[in-house]
């Protein structure tokens, strides 16, 4: 339902991404996996339209995506939650929430949803009128994927949801994600923690230097030599 | 005591006003992060506006802003689409450069066409009394109090309760993720630039009765407005309608105690002092 052909981008003169191509189908959970500066938040960044691509091209449901504006992609149902999580710190879980839920798309489910998001983390129900910015950070990770799931996405994009996470937080955050994945979400996770996305997904793709280096399902992925080369540059 | 009556209230009033001029900026401020060096400028262009309007169709300035509210807004959206939307967020002290060069434009344009002489325009209301025991209060100071109030109560609620002002409080937090949730951020920032703008249309026809303007009184008020904002904490709406109060009132009540000239400088002084000792602004809260 995605498919990434022939992609490049860059920051100004430094190129980071050079002809990345891979397909996420409809119900898969695809690990996007490599070490730091692979250029796996550009990846993510192009497809959310925050990056503009040099070259290349992506479709979402047979339209080009390349050149839209981010709340229109956000608006068709492709849809990120930014990595550092990027809740609105001065606002209550629950505005958090409501706008998360306020595309055109999604507005008149809203209060459906939040009940979905509720029972899927039952923290944010508890804490539903404390400040955002005073919550721990997984907390703010569960606000941040409740506030990307009120959007209705068919493809819930996710940039690094175990960075600065305890390993206990950590599992019950792809413990969520897993949920929604039965459930019957396509789910592209960009992580850096490998073993835990591949215990999670259901394939993986690993980048190394802004291209795809191997694809493949979790246990191919684990113990492959062009894996630990990426992530041990050895 | 009297006497004390008399300039609390009236300072209380004319703070309303400033209170309407200050959330004009402040809520500029808080979408783009830019503070606009040309609001008096801006402000007086609305008062001149109600005055060609005046001589024009000999409207009554509490009539005329239905016709010079839509055309600040537009004057608003202009602003930031144009000029400051193009500089990005990133150079900040180009967007003070550009609003203080355009603060000279717009005095100098308006000294060409109206003229440098102080004007008064005329409104039904503006020699009106009311005794209220021994104090006087002018009718069209209460007026403009009480649409000050108005207005600010509902620009306080509609930011708070409905999802327009959360999508503006969302760009003032977190514009990145704003966007990433479908918020059309650039019209979202014209939009309240358009509002910011606009107010001031509303703020001048209720200066106007029994108020001069000059070109060259821009700056003065640009100087209100900016240090209300910052009284107030920058974004805090009830902060700052306390502390344009604080200056209206300490204004009025200055120049009735301290002599001549000095009494100007009391509510500076007060702003300096406020601003070394808080420097949150009067209420920590944001």
């Amino acid at each position: 339902m995605l498919e990434i052909s022939g992609l490049h981008a860059g920051y100004g003169a430094v190129s980071v991404l050079h002809g990345v191509d891979f397909t996420l189908h409809q119900g898969a959970f695809l690990g996007l996996l490599g070490a730091n500066n692979a250029g796996k938040s550009t990846i993510i960044n192009c497809l959310s339209g925050v990056v503009r691509p040099t070259s290349g091209h992506i479709r979402f449901e047979g339209r080009e995506l390349t050149g839209l504006a981010p709340h229109k992609i956000t608006d068709m149902g492709l849809i990120q939650v930014p990595e550092g999580r990027l809740i609105f710190p001065q606002m209550s879980v629950l505005d958090n929430l409501k706008l998360g839920g306020g595309t055109k798309r999604a507005i008149a489910k809203r209060s459906d949803e939040m009940e979905r998001v509720f029972a899927l983390f039952p923290r944010l129900s508890e804490r539903h009128t404390q400040m955002a910015g005073t919550m721990s950070g997984g907390e703010q990770q569960m606000l941040a994927i409740g506030r990307g799931l009120m959007g209705q996405p068919k493809v819930l994009m996710l940039d690094e949801p175990s960075l600065g996470l305890s390993p206990l937080f950590s599992q019950i955050i792809f413990a969520a994600l897993k949920k929604l994945h039965e459930d019957g979400l396509t789910i592209l996770c960009v992580e850096q923690n490998l073993n835990l996305t591949l215990a999670y997904s259901t394939s993986g793709v690993v980048l190394e230097r802004g291209v795809i280096a191997v694809e493949g399902s979790g246990p191919e992925l684990r113990d492959h030599p062009i894996t630990r080369r990426a992530y041990l540059g050895l | 005591m009297d006497l004390f009556l008399q300039a609390l209230s009236q300072g209380i009033l004319v703070g309303g006003t400033y209170a309407l001029i200050a959330l004009g900026m402040a809520v500029i401020f808080s979408v783009s992060g830019m503070l606009n060096f040309a609001h008096g400028d801006f402000l007086l262009i609305g008062m001149y506006l109600a005055y060609a309007v005046f001589l024009s169709l000999n409207l009554d300035p509490y009539l005329s802003v239905l016709i010079t509210f839509p055309v600040m807004c537009l004057a608003g959206a202009g602003l930031y689409v144009f000029l400051l939307k193009r500089l990005g967020a990133s150079h900040l002290l180009m967007a003070v450069q550009l609003t203080l060069g355009l603060s000279f434009i717009a005095q100098n344009t308006l000294l060409l066409t109206f003229g440098g002489e102080p004007i008064r325009v005329p409104s039904v209301v503006e020699t009106d009394l009311l005794l209220v025991g021994n104090v006087i209060i002018r009718t069209p100071q209460l007026i403009a109090f009480f649409a000050a109030l108005l207005l600010s109560a509902a620009f306080y609620a509609t930011l708070n309760f409905t999802d327009a002002g959360r999508r503006v409080r969302a760009v003032q937090q977190q514009p990145r993720a704003a966007a990433l949730i479908g918020i059309n951020v650039p019209l979202v920032r014209t939009l309240t630039f358009a509002l910011g703008i606009g107010v001031l249309a509303i703020a001048a026809v209720l200066i106007i009765p029994g108020t001069s303007m000059a070109p060259a009184h821009g700056l003065r008020w640009t100087v209100i407005a900016l240090i209300t904002v910052v009284l107030g904490g920058m974004t805090n709406f009830v902060g700052i309608f306390i502390g344009a109060l604080l200056i209206g009132a300490s204004e009025s009540l200055a120049t009735l105690y301290v002599s001549g000239t000095l009494g100007m400088i009391v509510p500076y002084a007060l702003f300096i002092a406020l601003v070394l000792f808080r420097p949150e602004g009067i209420l920590k809260r944001t």
